[in-house]
Order: C-alpha cells, then sequence, then structure tokens
C-alpha cells in the first residue's frame, strides 16, 4: 500500500540529517520501511521510521549522546525487558524540577526563552503543515497519487488542459497496464443548487471521470459513488454531494439517497455521499457537489451538447494519475508520453498541440506545479527564519545553564570527590535541560496558537488566505520533537562540561563563580547570538521597507472607493446577449441607488486576476513587428466608476456596443500604451490598430485614459486596451463595480436587492472593497514582515540579554581586581575602557560575521523586495547601527557598575 | 593504532561478512535485528561504519539506487584483511574466554 514513508518526517530528517550521508540514511531508512510495511503494516512501519529518523538524526548530529552504553537483547530476552528504567527516568526528572523550583527566576527565564524559540517553530510548522504536507481529507493511499500536467518540458507555467474523448482513449490505453491503477480528472465549475423552495446557492462542482472515487480511494457514506460508465454523455443525471454539505445543508438526513435538487436548471438525484471529510483535490477551493463528466456540457449549457464529444476542446483542469505500488514516477511519466503519443498520431489535427505539450508527472496532489515551487519557497524561508530564532534561543539557555553550572562548581566537586560518576553528574545536567525542554516546548505550544492568532490567516501564493496555524496532533508531535532537539542543543555542552569538573580544582574555585572557560564559551555564544540577530534584522528592515514602498505605489485611483461582486450568469444557462440584457438592467438600476455614484461591469477586476492577453501590429513599423499588449473588457461607465481620468478624445458610449467580429471597434488607450504605440498620448486619437491573431480585428483609438496600476502594484504602470465588455471572449461571467461610500456588507445588502428585483434566486457572491484584494496580493510579503519583524525583536532582545550576562559576571569577577586599580589611583575613564573593550570583543565580531550571514540570508527573500536592493547598503548598515546602539545599552548597567566600585568593600570581600 | 573492537563494532563486522556480496547500510541493519533482535538505527551504524573505515578495517563505495529507496543511492561495504585479522583475533579471544561456560552461566542465571 504506502510505498513511500510519511513524507514530512522524511524531509525533516532530510533537513536535519548532515548533507554527506543524507542521501545514504534516508535511502536505507525508505528500503528498510518498504520491507517493513509489507511484513508488518504500514502502521507499524511507520511508527518504526518516526523513531529511526529521530534516532539517526540524533546520533548524527550529536555524537555525544550515543556514547551512553548499549545492551544486546537477545531475541528470547526481549521479551523478558520490561523496556526501559521508567522509574529511573521519572526519579531523575522529579529530583531536576524540584532543584529548578528552587531557583524560579533563571527557571522563568529559560522556560520563556524556550517557549519562544519553539512556539516560532510550532506555529511555522502549524502553517506548512497545512499548505504542503497534510494529506488530502478523504482521499486513501495519498503517496501513490501524481498530478499530470502537460507542459513543454522545462517551462510547467505553460499547461494545458484535456478533452473528454482524449481523457476517455488516455484511460483505456494506460489505465492496468504496467504501473497505472488508476486515473482522475475533474473540471471545476459554478454550481447554483437549488432544492424544493428555497433560493439556490453558489458552489462549486466539479464533473469527474466515472471512476474518479476509486482511483482517489474516496470512501463513501451514504448510497454509491459513480461508475465507469456514467463517463459517456446522455448518462443518468445523478450527483454525488460532500460530507460537509450534506451535515450543513441536509441535517445528516439519512434518507439522502434519491433526493432531487436543481442543478444549473437541471434536475438531478443525489445517489451518494462522499466520506472522509473529501472536498476535492485541491487545498485553496473546496469541492461540495460532483457530477458525472457526461453532464458537463448541459450543466455548462452549451449550445451543442456534442461539443462535448470535440476531441479539441480542452474541459478537464487536473488530472490524477495513480501508480502501483514501487512504480516510479517516470514509469507512469513513459506510459502517458506513449499513450499521448498514440492519440497525436490517430488524430493529427485536433491533438497537434500535444506532439508539443508532453505529460509531466509531478508527485504528490493537492496544489499545482507553480504553486507548490512558490508555496514551498515561502516556507522555506520562514522556516529559516524561525530555525534562526530557535538557535539563538537555545545558545541563550545554555548560557544560563553554564551560569547555573558554575554557581554549582563547589558542589559539583564536593559529589565528585564523593565518588559520583560523571555520567550521574551528566544525567543530572540533562534532567534539568530535558525538563526545561519539555515544559518550555508545552508553553510554546501556548504560544504557537498565539502567534498564530497574531498573524491572523496567513495568505500564502497559491494557496489564498483561510489558512490558521493551529494547533493539533500533528503540530503537537512536531513541537515535542523540536523541544527534544532544543534540549539537545542547550544541554549537552553545560552537560559534558559538568562531567569534565575535576574535584581539586572545583573544591579551590568554589564560590568564585564563572570560570575562565565558562566565559569563553558564553562570549563565543553571544558573538552567534549577536550576528544571528543581525541577519534577522536586515531581513525585517528590507522587508518593511519594502512593505511602505508598496503601500506608496502611486495606483492613479482609490481601491477603497470601489465594491465589487459577481452575478454568475451561466449556471442559469443564459446566453451573451441575454446576459448583456442582464447587465445593462442591472447597471441602470445599480446606478438610480443613491448610494452608488458610478456603475461598471468589466470582465475583471483590479488585483484579481490578469487581464487577457492579445498582440497587435506595430502602427509605426511596416507592418511586421507586433506587440504584446493586455486587453480589459469594461463598460460606458468603468473610467468614472474607478476614479481614472479622460486625458483625451472621449470614453465609451452606449453606440460603442453591438460591433459584429473584427470591428472595427472602438477601444481606449491607457497614457502609458498610447506613448509607446503612437510617441505621446494626444496623437493616438483617431488612429488605427489591428490585431495580430488567429482571427484579427481592427480597432479605433476614441480616447485616452489616464495611467493607472490595476494588475499588479510592484509592475509598472498598465499598459492596457480598453474594449466594450460585449466584445469578451467570456461576456457571461462579469464583475459588477460599484463607486460608494458605504460600508462592503451594505453595498452587498443593496447588490442584492437589484439583482433580486431583476432575476429571482439568482445569488451573488465575491461582495469585496477593491482595497481588500489588493491587501490579499500584498499578503504574502505582509506576513514575511511581520514575521520577520517580530521575531528579528525578540532575537535582538535575548542577544541583548546575553551580552548583559556576560559583561555583569566579567565585573562581578573583576571586582577585587577593579577594588585595586582604583586603590592604586586607577582613573575611572579607564576602568570604563576596560570593561567596554570586553563588551566590543564580543559586538565586533557579531556584527561581521551577522553581515556576511545577512548578505547570504536576503538571497533568499530577493525576488520579494520592491523599491530596495537586497545588498542595499543604507538598510545593512542602519541594522548594524542597530545592533551596536541596543548592545551598548545592554552593557551600560554592569559598565556603570564597574566604574562605582567602592576599593575598600571591594578589597574586603574576601 | 589499537586493532580493538568494541562490542557493537564486532557484531557490525560479523553481519558485514554475512551479508557478502551484498553489504550495504540496510542489509547490514536488517542481518543484526534479524540475528540479534537488536533494533539498529542507520545513524548510528555509518557512524560504527565511518569508524571502522578510518582504521582501514573496511572500504566503502557509493552503489545502485532501487525505486523503493526514492532514487536514493546506496553505500556499500567490504572487509579489509586488516579488519579480518582484526575480527579474527576477537573472535578468538571471546571463543577461548566463552568456551565451556554455558551450562555454568544458565546456572548462574537461576540464582544457582
Amino acid at each position: 500500500m504506502h510505498t513511500s514513508p510519511p513524507r514530512f518526517v522524511q524531509w525533516i530528517a532530510g533537513w536535519l540529517l548532515p548533507a554527506r550521508d543524507r542521501e545514504v540514511i534516508l535511502g536505507d531508512l525508505a528500503e528498510r520501511y518498504a520491507h517493513r510495511a509489507r511484513r508488518d503494516g504500514p502502521r507499524a512501519a511507520r511508527r518504526w521510521y518516526v523513531a529511526k529518523a529521530a534516532t539517526s538524526v540524533l546520533s548524527r548530529r550529536s555524537p555525544a549522546l550515543v556514547l551512553r552504553r548499549r545492551r544486546v537483547r537477545l531475541p528470547a530476552e526481549r521479551r523478558a525487558v520490561q523496556g526501559p528504567d521508567i522509574a529511573g527516568v521519572a526519579r531523575a526528572l522529579l529530583v531536576a524540577a524540584r532543584s529548578l523550583w528552587r531557583t524560579p527566576v533563571f527557571t522563568l527565564a529559560a522556560l520563556l526563552t524556550v517557549a519562544i524559540g519553539v512556539g516560532a517553530n510550532a506555529a511555522v510548522f502549524g502553517i506548512a503543515d497545512r499548505v504542503l504536507f497534510r494529506p488530502l481529507a478523504g482521499v486513501g493511499d495519498p503517496d501513490d497519487l501524481a498530478l499530470v500536467w502537460f507542459s513543454i518540458p522545462g517551462d510547467p507555467g505553460d499547461q494545458r488542459g484535456i478533452s473528454h474523448p482524449n481523457i476517455i482513449d488516455l484511460r483505456t490505453a494506460v489505465v492496468g497496464s504496467s504501473g497505472i491503477t488508476g486515473l482522475a480528472a475533474h473540471a471545476v465549475m459554478a454550481l447554483h443548487v437549488a432544492d424544493g423552495d428555497g433560493a439556490p446557492i453558489a458552489l462549486l462542482g466539479a464533473a469527474v471521470l466515472g471512476d474518479y472515487f476509486d482511483a482517489l480511494r474516496v470512501p463513501v457514506v451514504r448510497g454509491r459513488l459513480f461508475t465507469a460508465a456514467e463517463s459517456v454523455p446522455g448518462a443518468a443525471p445523478v450527483a454525488v454531494i460532500g460530507q460537509d454539505l450534506w451535515r450543513t445543508r441536509y441535517a445528516s438526513d439519512p434518507d439522502i439517497i434519491g433526493r432531487a435538487i436543481v442543478v444549473n436548471r437541471q434536475p438531478l438525484t443525489i445517489v451518494g455521499v462522499a466520506g472522509g471529510g473529501f472536498k476535492g483535490t485541491e487545498r485553496h477551493r473546496r469541492i461540495d457537489v460532483w457530477v458525472p463528466g457526461g453532464l458537463y456540457a448541459a450543466l455548462r449549457h452549451f449550445e451543442q451538447p456534442a461539443l462535448l464529444d470535440e476531441r479539441g476542446r480542452s474541459v478537464y483542469q487536473e488530472l490524477i494519475v495513480r501508480s502501483a505500488d514501487g512504480v516510479e514516477p517516470a514509469v507512469a511519466e513513459a506510459q502517458l508520453r506513449a499513450a499521448m503519443r498514440r492519440l497525436v498520431e490517430a488524430h493529427p489535427e485536433a491533438n497537434e498541440p500535444y506532439a508539443e505539450y508532453l505529460a509531466t508527472v509531478h508527485p504528490g496532489i493537492g496544489l499545482d506545479v507553480m504553486a507548490r515551487a512558490r508555496t514551498a519557497a515561502t516556507v522555506r524561508l520562514m522556516m529559516l527564519v524561525v530555525g534562526i530564532v530557535l538557535l539563538i534561543a537555545c545558545a541563550n539557555v545554555a548560557g544560563l545553564l553554564l551560569v547555573r553550572a558554575a554557581r554549582r562548581r563547589g558542589e559539583t566537586a564536593v559529589r565528585r570527590a564523593l565518588g559520583a560518576t560523571a555520567s550521574r553528574l551528566v544525567a543530572r545536567q540533562m534532567g534539568e535541560a530535558l525538563v526545561i525542554g519539555l515544559a518550555g516546548g508545552l508553553l510554546g505550544l501556548g504560544f504557537a496558537a498565539g502567534i498564530g492568532r497574531l498573524f491572523g490567516t496567513a495568505s500564502l501564493v497559491g494557496v489564498g488566505g483561510g489558512v490558521r496555524a493551529m494547533v493539533d496532533a500533528r503540530v503537537f508531535v512536531f513541537t515535542l520533537a523540536v523541544s527534544l532537539l532544543a534540549t539537545v542543543l542547550f544541554g549537552t555542552v553545560p552537560g559534558l562540561i559538568a562531567s569534565r569538573v575535576d574535584p581539586a580544582g572545583g573544591l579551590r574555585d568554589a564560590g568564585r563563580g564563572d570560570t575562565g572557560r565558562h566565559r569563553r564559551l558564553r562570549a563565543g555564544i553571544t558573538v552567534v547570538q549577536l550576528a544571528l540577530s543581525l541577519m534577522l534584522l536586515v531581513g525585517a528592515l528590507l522587508l518593511t521597507r519594502t512593505l511602505a514602498n508598496l503601500q506608496r505605489v502611486e495606483l492613479g485611483f482609490d481601491p477603497a472607493a470601489i465594491v465589487s461582486f459577481v452575478a454568475d450568469l451561466e449556471p442559469q444557462g443564459y446566453d451573451r446577449p441575454e446576459a448583456a440584457l442582464f447587465h445593462q438592467a442591472l447597471v441602470a438600476r445599480l446606478a438610480a441607488v443613491p448610494e452608488f455614484t458610478a456603475v461598471a461591469v468589466a470582465q475583471r477586476v483590479p488585483y484579481l486576476g490578469s487581464p487577457l492577453g492579445s498582440r497587435i501590429v506595430d502602427p509605426r513599423g511596416d507592418g511586421s513587428t507586433t506587440f504584446d499588449v493586455d486587453v480589459d473588457f469594461v463598460t460606458e461607465a468603468y473610467f468614472r466608476t474607478l476614479g481614472l481620468r479622460i486625458l483625451h478624445g472621449r470614453e465609451f458610449r452606449a453606440s460603442d456596443r453591438g460591433v459584429p467580429r473584427g470591428g472595427p471597434h472602438n477601444v481606449v488607450l491607457s497614457a502609458a500604451l498610447a506613448r509607446r504605440l503612437f510617441g505621446h498620448e494626444a496623437a493616438a486619437v483617431g488612429r488605427r490598430l489591428r490585431t495580430h491573431v488567429m482571427t484579427p480585428e481592427d480597432l479605433h483609438v476614441v480616447g485616452v485614459v489616464a495611467d493607472a496600476r490595476t494588475v499588479r502594484v510592484s509592475g509598472g504602470v498598465d499598459e492596457i486596451i480598453y474594449q466594450m465588455v460585449d466584445t469578451a471572449p467570456l461576456s457571461i461571467s462579469v464583475h459588477v463595480l460599484a463607486r460608494t461610500s458605504v460600508p462592503a456588507a451594505r453595498a452587498g445588502e443593496l447588490f442584492a436587492e437589484a439583482v433580486g428585483s431583476l432575476e429571482t434566486g439568482l445569488p451573488i457572491t465575491r461582495v469585496e472593497r477593491l482595497s481588500d484584494k489588493l491587501a490579499a496580493q500584498l499578503a504574502e510579503r505582509r506576513l514575511l514582515a511581520r514575521l520577520l519583524g517580530l521575531f528579528s525583536a525578540v532575537a535582538l532582545a535575548l542577544a541583548a540579554v546575553g551580552l548583559y550576562g556576560v559583561i555583569a559576571s566579567v565585573v562581578t569577577e573583576r571586582t577585587r581586581e577593579i577594588g585595586v586599580r582604583v586603590a592604586l589611583g586607577a582613573r575611572r575613564t579607564r576602568i570604563l575602557t576596560m570593561v567596554l573593550r570586553q563588551a566590543i570583543a564580543m559586538i565586533l565580531p557579531g556584527v561581521a560575521l551577522g553581515s556576511v550571514g545577512a548578505a547570504a540570508l536576503v538571497r533568499g527573500i530577493e525576488n520579494r523586495l520592491f523599491g530596495v536592493a537586497a545588498l542595499d547598503p543604507l538598510t545593512h548598515a542602519g541594522a548594524a547601527v542597530l545592533l551596536v546602539g541596543v548592545a551598548l545599552v545592554a552593557v551600560l548597567a554592569p559598565t556603570r557598575a564597574a566604574t562605582r566600585v567602592d576599593p575598600a568593600s571591594a578589597l574586603r570581600h574576601e | 593504532m589499537s586493532t580493538h573492537l568494541g562490542e557493537f563494532e564486532q557484531i557490525v563486522l560479523f553481519a558485514l561478512v554475512r551479508c557478502e556480496d551484498e553489504a550495504h547500510g540496510a542489509a547490514i541493519a536488517e542481518e543484526i535485528e534479524a540475528r540479534t533482535g537488536r533494533s539498529v538505527s542507520p545513524g548510528a551504524l555509518y557512524t560504527a561504519l565511518e569508524r571502522l573505515e578510518s582504521r582501514g578495517f573496511v572500504r566503502s563505495w557509493l552503489g545502485d539506487s532501487t525505486p523503493e529507496r526514492g532514487g536514493r543511492r546506496r553505500r556499500c561495504y567490504a572487509l579489509e584483511p586488516a579488519g579480518a585479522r582484526a575480527l579474527q583475533r576477537t573472535y578468538d579471544a571471546l571463543h577461548r574466554m566463552a568456551a565451556g561456560m554455558r551450562p555454568r552461566l544458565a546456572e548462574l542465571a537461576d540464582g544457582g
């Protein structure tokens, strides 16, 4: 069944293992996992895998840990052993907890520090798990599934869908033959679902191949799922609904099977309820209703149902392949390509593109190939940031433990002299470290929930909003693992030092507190902390400046003044002329509402989707050179609604509508495009353009409109040709925009009222202020800026505390020396210089190391910056100055204490 | 350099010899588990093998990959003459020390 080990454990282990034996160790684990999965079943194999991956990481990363003695257990003896000495471990932890309880300040400081470090990691893992690792609900054996994209090799961004006849033939050709056991394809569409007398609701549905559910191994809770015979056009009108819809809309009615519903005006019968929380195969949207592929044409209201049988007409956007046990993606890919090649030969005309667009198999489902890469990059960056925070936190706790160990030198030496073994002393140290690590980790879970709330719902490119860092079983297990790792990081060194205390030296130095070796180690730790803080600080400043730059960008209009919505007419069976009439009537009705000062219809809304691309012949050339341009399809009042001024000529008027295909269509150019095509804006009005596409059209420029940024904030100003909406290729599903000062919710009510007066039961969706869409576009950068901002502040504070601690202990230790110097006539400034020199000996290497680290770190965020260079000297220098400033403030108090040493009392002290 | 072999090292070397031509990390670990019931993590195993290699007792090279391994390569091992000699010495010593001890040990284990 499961041929590959749990993916996220593998990912974490791969991340933690040293590069030189990552491949071999992960390979061994995978091989032995497969062996165990066959012998003991997948559950036992997964448990085994997690345990072995963890011990492998520990033994390769921290050799000190495997020095502990191992026992050989023979098979016969194995049953007799009752596991590890739990009572002994519990006793050690109890002793450690009791001793920590006696030093509440130390314990609290250590716990909070661990909690911050672990909490940050848990929060980010919670997000990462939701968008990348977690198996999709209701999909069985997801490890054997892969996404198939038809794209030109090397350019995954350019992808083609596949037609109904092609997919049926492809299925027949590959499923059951070597390697491929199932094929699942879906075509997502908007549905209006009604039952009884209630108003219809807008949902997402998917037309699927007959054996879709079999291929995905979706369980059924009621009735049945589809059969392969239901793929063909003309099949019985049936539907399967999701568990969520069954629960929320039908109150989990046990008699749901056989119920009649009306979907897109077609009567359908519910034949089954899909179980396991199945919501389709895409993480970012939820499918509630599935219908057999044969019903696609009827539900989309194709003028001729036979269009579904056209081989050249792409219907299915996503194709998923299930491979048999142990079959590599390359094998499935070769099978699919061979089958597609035969389909190209059999139907050379319709299938011509597939000679170039080859099937490419990408293991795993849930996110499309482009979104996966982008999301993984963002998640990696976030993990790197919180990883650094964890390192800094561990360094601080290690420093605290070192101080504690130093204070205990006398006690430790006595114990050692009395015969305590080194391992017992290490065990004591490690016991305390473990209590701090686990309790801090638990506290960190609480922090994670808090951090999750602080960031709201994380919006990641390709995943959209709605991903909240929540604490659940998977996050809990991850947190536990991170806590243990942290324990190893901060507990090992102080533990080993404790074991090396020699009785004589320890007794001699008892009570003197810190010693040279401890202090050098702590100074080294502080240098690393300062360096790591500087790295985060530079990243945070760069992203903050990026956000500020983006918010200062001149958009050319005020997106907060416009609310938009969609009233989708396609599910209602409107054709294009009917839709155009409806929209005209709707605009007229909305324009009469006093709250709306201007109303327009457009194919696309700013900051949502990209404009259509077109190509025009260069009007200044000889006809052989062409330009790529964007096209937006709008109505008369669009420019007034957005608040864009007409610079030359005129805006659209009603008489511009109704021009037959081929033109000449009256168009308006954005000023930037007018300048590019005709040299200057005014010259454009009255000129002719010709498109250079499959069926060329003549365009006639009637106006030039002011520049704006409606596509992407971080790009240049738009270079757009505006055409009337009735010439748009998809003029049935359009957006309505209204200029208004009322809140979006109130605008929504007014929209619904106006729509309801024209067509009963037409749901409206996506009522949103344009400024919210703009905010969504910036959400990922904002998330990263906040994350880095918060954590760099935390890191800086932790580093400052570390620095303070080292200098304070230097001053305490040298109190006597300072007293002697002062008594001998040393000036206060000289004492000051002496202490400051110690501080600067840590700050300068920290800044140097951090600057190098920052230069490396910013490469990871380079493509997310805007208006500021990754190596911007001002930012890097500013961060360094800030760091030095904070560091100097941290050493201020102990330095002042040093200059105020009273020689008499200092000398009396010993 | 000392030719002393630790207890785990001995077990690893015996397993390596038993695996003959098929001596790669996963096979050695499985061999040890099957015969001693002792669970072996790749990390600990490679730590021991690395040490043995640095002492000239074994040599290693990167081998083939299989689909089960997700396309990752194996690390294969073979015993060097020095390793064979060290193992032989250890085995002989243990054998001489242990000869005839089983009944006595059983008696002691039963509390006799």
